[in-house]
């Protein structure tokens, strides 16, 4: 727990309430209890597998934005997000006998995610990655979640809020500069909020192998945004 | 001393995130504290974790739920259709790839004209050659290859009246073009039986008479997933393909038993060349109507659906409701009494009342804007006037066709006969089922009197006869119903060129006479049409409805009824909806009761539709499917 307050993982940024239900790796206390989510979604699953359409309508709802957000921040693109997001609930209800819930059900969820995002960008290159050197356009869905980026109404002053767009921008271009399997890393872990054990269990790799990845991942991303680090 | 120090450094990361033991956390605490350049490495790190963990949030497109839901849902009704014919299915399994079929089709606006051609085979048909023909089982699946030579000319010693077609030869291969005995001779050829009386087990020479096969053409757009509907059903019926087209996605050339063709007739269009018998095309027809059917694939413009997706709140739940709702005060007399604008926004009311926002988000489907410019188009098919159909039900056609009603009978699906439904019958005449514009279940449920339940099979009528190709309709779109009448067998009409009498009979509703098979209807099994118009009507939908809605609850008990209070037509149907509690609503605010006239309904039908069934279908999350057996039941009353 010292560690925890040494480095405040998720305290004060908006990713800790979109983890709030599902299980982070800093697990303060009552670990071992399945949180209220969890019971919610075993129970919404359950009335799935019996073919009840609206318990999905529900699973789907309750996690499409969660989903929808990171997909896009490892595609860039809304479009691609979009049908990714599409084809992850249907593989996930396709594959629903499949699902021992061993892990939770938006861990499953993002585990299809990506690597139906994987698998797009290898097979047909629909998926496509911006360079840091290509201007940013508007109009074609390419742009997507990066020129709509949009300040936190808390910021002042218009001065200010153009900055912070850039700076968004250029993260999220910094960011899908990142070769994919650290850019999934550090996804996971700083966008959605995801502790390391279920990291590990979304890109089915050691927890070693994800520490690694992330350390080199931010790495990277702080030389590429060296300016932004004063 | 470095190497401790890079292990350090490696730490920070998971020091920052709060992913080290104890130990190893308050190891990396004290070296941070005492480095100065690990330090700054850390707060570099916990810089750029904070920048990306920043970034804003995006969400998901409202609508996106609905069109999982909607994907998952075709996909669904597809595989079903598919289970029905045969095939093997998982439950889940093949949603994905199917849904991409509704989905596109949708977009696209897919069509299947369905020609039929003329009886004499075209002279693609008529070359001579040899080679392996395939022989397939009873099921369509390939056992075997015979060696057969045709010949275009009947041999000398043929038998006086041979025709000089399908000659047989086997074990007589020479060069030249492929076998087309399954075209020619059709169906299924099994090894060692017999098809028309040729033994190809111990075949030498023989004849094939070509009567019983049919040659038929299928138009469709050039989509592969279109092609795949087609070509899925056609295989499931044991007839497989031969390709000339070359398209991707074909299968493989050769000889082949009851072959059709595939080929590329234009840039956007795929033409099918069928030769099988009339029995088969017939149950491939009605398998794909049944799928499309239960897709609603529109065959509408897109720029209909265009235009529709402009106005900001088209195709919502709302607005199929709302047509319903006004649709339904038009037919039960109160367009004189109320504007058009007034049951709209009593629906507004009601639905305000009745259903959640999320509700009414998660049933936006622009689906529904299609099937909408569908009915328009169905209604301006529709006759326009019970006595132009009374007229025409009275003369006949004088065409020959079948569709005289003195030749007409009726039958189920097990072939059995039905009894006619008399002419005071409220329910819908069966014009409407032999268009395939009602599904035989959904009949079944709402029929109030012995009709037919499926189809109307004339005694002496050829197979079908289909809608116009899209050029020929007005809208430029064709349909994919398939019509059970067919022009005579040799005259040489195709069936595009009979589409003018069809259209004027495919909508005359046809009383039927009784016919050698079918029985007189006791009155008694048909209920009384009521004062009404209107009330009947919406007594045979809400009872339709509700027959649906208790199909799919599977644990809903049998209604109750007081006795004294209930309308004997609800009573005499059985209806089973949501337990006791919606039957009996009904049956309290419609038609008469047991004991006396009818009172005044306490409501008007729209807004019962609104406040009894909808909330209700929506308790069981079908609220589509709901809407489309409204939507069919309106179009049985409009063309009534």
């Amino acid at each position: 727990m010292a560690a925890q307050a040494a480095g405040g993982p998720l305290a004060g940024t908006n990713v800790a309430e979109w983890t709030s239900d599902i299980s982070t790796g800093a697990k303060p206390e009552g670990a071992a209890r399945p949180p209220a989510a969890s019971l919610e979604d075993a129970a919404l699953l359950k009335r799935c597998r019996e073919g009840e359409m609206m318990a999905f309508g529900r699973l789907v709802r309750k996690y499409q934005d969660r989903l929808y957000n990171g997909l896009l921040r490892m595609c860039q693109n809304r479009d691609d997000a979009e049908e990714l997001c599409q084809e992850t609930f249907v593989k996930a209800l396709e594959n629903l006998g499949t699902f021992r819930q061993d892990a939770g059900f938006y861990t499953w969820l993002f585990r299809i995610g990506m690597n139906l995002t994987i698998t797009r960008r290898r097979r047909a290159g629909r998926v496509k990655f911006h360079s840091l050197d290509k201007p940013v356009g508007r109009g074609d869905g390419d742009e997507a979640g990066r020129t709509d980026v949009m300040p936190d109404r808390s910021e002042p002053g218009p001065a200010e809020r153009a900055g912070r767009v850039d700076d968004n921008r250029r993260v999220m271009d910094a960011l899908a500069a990142l070769p994919e399997e650290f850019r999934s890393a550090v996804v996971l872990r700083d966008v959605e909020g995801m502790g390391y054990e279920q990291i590990s269990q979304v890109l089915e790799l050691p927890v070693g192998t994800v520490k690694s990845r992330l350390y080199r991942g931010r790495c990277m991303l702080r030389d590429t945004l060296k300016d932004l680090m004063e | 001393m470095s190497s401790q120090r890079d292990k350090l450094r490696e730490q920070l990361s998971a020091y920052l995130d709060g992913e080290l033991s104890g130990a190893r956390a308050a190891e990396v605490a004290q070296a941070v504290e005492a480095d100065a350049e690990l330090a700054a490495e850390l707060a570099s790190l916990r810089k750029v974790r904070d920048l990306v963990g920043s970034l804003p949030r995006e969400s998901a497109p409202d609508d996106l739920a609905e069109r999982v839901l909607d994907r998952v849902e075709r996909g669904r009704l597809l595989e079903r259709n598919v289970e029905e014919t045969g095939r093997a299915g998982r439950p889940w399994v093949g949603w994905l790839a199917t849904a991409a079929v509704a989905v596109i089709a949708v977009g696209a606006g897919v069509f299947l004209a369905v020609k039929l051609s003329s009886p004499t085979f075209p002279e693609s048909f008529n070359k001579g050659g040899n080679g392996r023909v395939a022989v397939g089982d009873s099921d369509g699946r390939g056992v075997g290859e015979l060696d057969l030579a045709i010949k275009d000319d009947k041999p000398s010693s043929a038998p006086a009246g041979w025709s000089d077609r399908t000659y047989l030869a086997k074990g007589k291969p020479d060069s030249g073009n492929g076998s087309t005995l399954g075209r020619r001779a059709g169906g299924r050829m099994r090894v060692g039986e017999t098809i028309e009386g040729v033994d190809l087990a111990g075949l030498t020479d023989g004849y094939v008479e070509p009567a019983p096969v049919r040659h038929f053409y299928m138009n469709t757009d050039n989509l592969v997933v279109a092609k795949a509907d087609v070509e899925r059903v056609l295989a499931s019926n044991g007839i497989v393909y031969e390709d000339r087209s070359g398209l991707a996605g074909a299968g493989s050339g050769g000889l082949r038993a009851n072959v059709y063709n595939r080929r590329k007739s234009a840039e956007d269009r795929v033409e099918y060349e069928v030769a099988v018998t009339p029995e088969q095309m017939q149950e491939v027809f009605r398998q794909l109507n049944s799928i499309r059917r239960e897709q609603r694939v529109p065959q509408v413009p897109v720029a209909a659906e265009a235009d529709a997706a402009a106005d900001g709140n088209a195709g919502t739940m709302a607005d199929a409701l709302d047509e319903i709702a006004r649709t339904l005060a038009e037919m039960t007399g109160g367009e004189g009494e109320r504007r058009p604008g007034d049951d709209r926004a009593r629906a507004s009311d009601l639905r305000k009342e009745s259903a959640t926002a999320d509700e009414v988000a998660m049933s936006t489907s622009p689906r529904k804007l299609i099937e909408q410019a569908k009915e328009r188009q169905d209604l301006a098919e529709a006759p326009t006037s019970s006595a132009g159909s009374a007229a025409t039900r009275g003369g006949g056609t004088g065409s020959g066709m079948a569709e005289d009603p003195s030749k007409m009978v009726y039958a189920r699906d097990d072939g059995s006969a039905a009894a006619p439904c008399p002419a005071s019958c409220p329910a819908p005449e069966s014009e409407v089922h032999r268009a395939g514009k009602v599904a035989p279940d959904v009949y079944a449920a709402t029929a109030p009197c012995d009709a037919p339940a499926a189809r109307a099979v004339a005694a002496d009528e050829p197979p079908f006869v289909t809608r116009p190709a899209p050029s020929e309709t007005p809208d430029g779109h064709g349909g994919y119903e398939v019509f059970p009448l067919l022009p005579q067998v040799g005259s040489g009409e195709s069936g595009l060129a009979r589409e003018d009498e069809h259209k004027s009979q495919a909508g005359a509703p046809a009383q039927p006479a009784p016919g050698p098979t079918a029985s007189a209807t006791p009155a008694t099994t048909c209920p009384a049409p009521t004062g009404a118009a209107g009330d009947g009507f919406l007594d045979f939908a809400l009872r339709g409805v509700a027959k649906e809605l208790s199909k799919r609850n599977e644990t809903a008990a049998p209604a109750s009824r007081p006795a004294g209070g209930v309308a004997p037509k609800v009573a005499q149907t059985q209806v089973q909806v949501e337990g006791a509690v919606l039957s009996d609503r009904i049956a309290s605010q419609v038609g008469p009761t047991a004991t006396g006239p009818a009172p005044a309904p306490a409501t008007q039908p729209a807004e019962l539709l609104h406040r009894l069934v909808m909330p209700a279908a929506r308790q069981r999350g079908r609220e589509d499917s709901t809407v489309v057996q409204l939507r069919i039941i309106l179009n049985e009353a409009r063309s009534k």
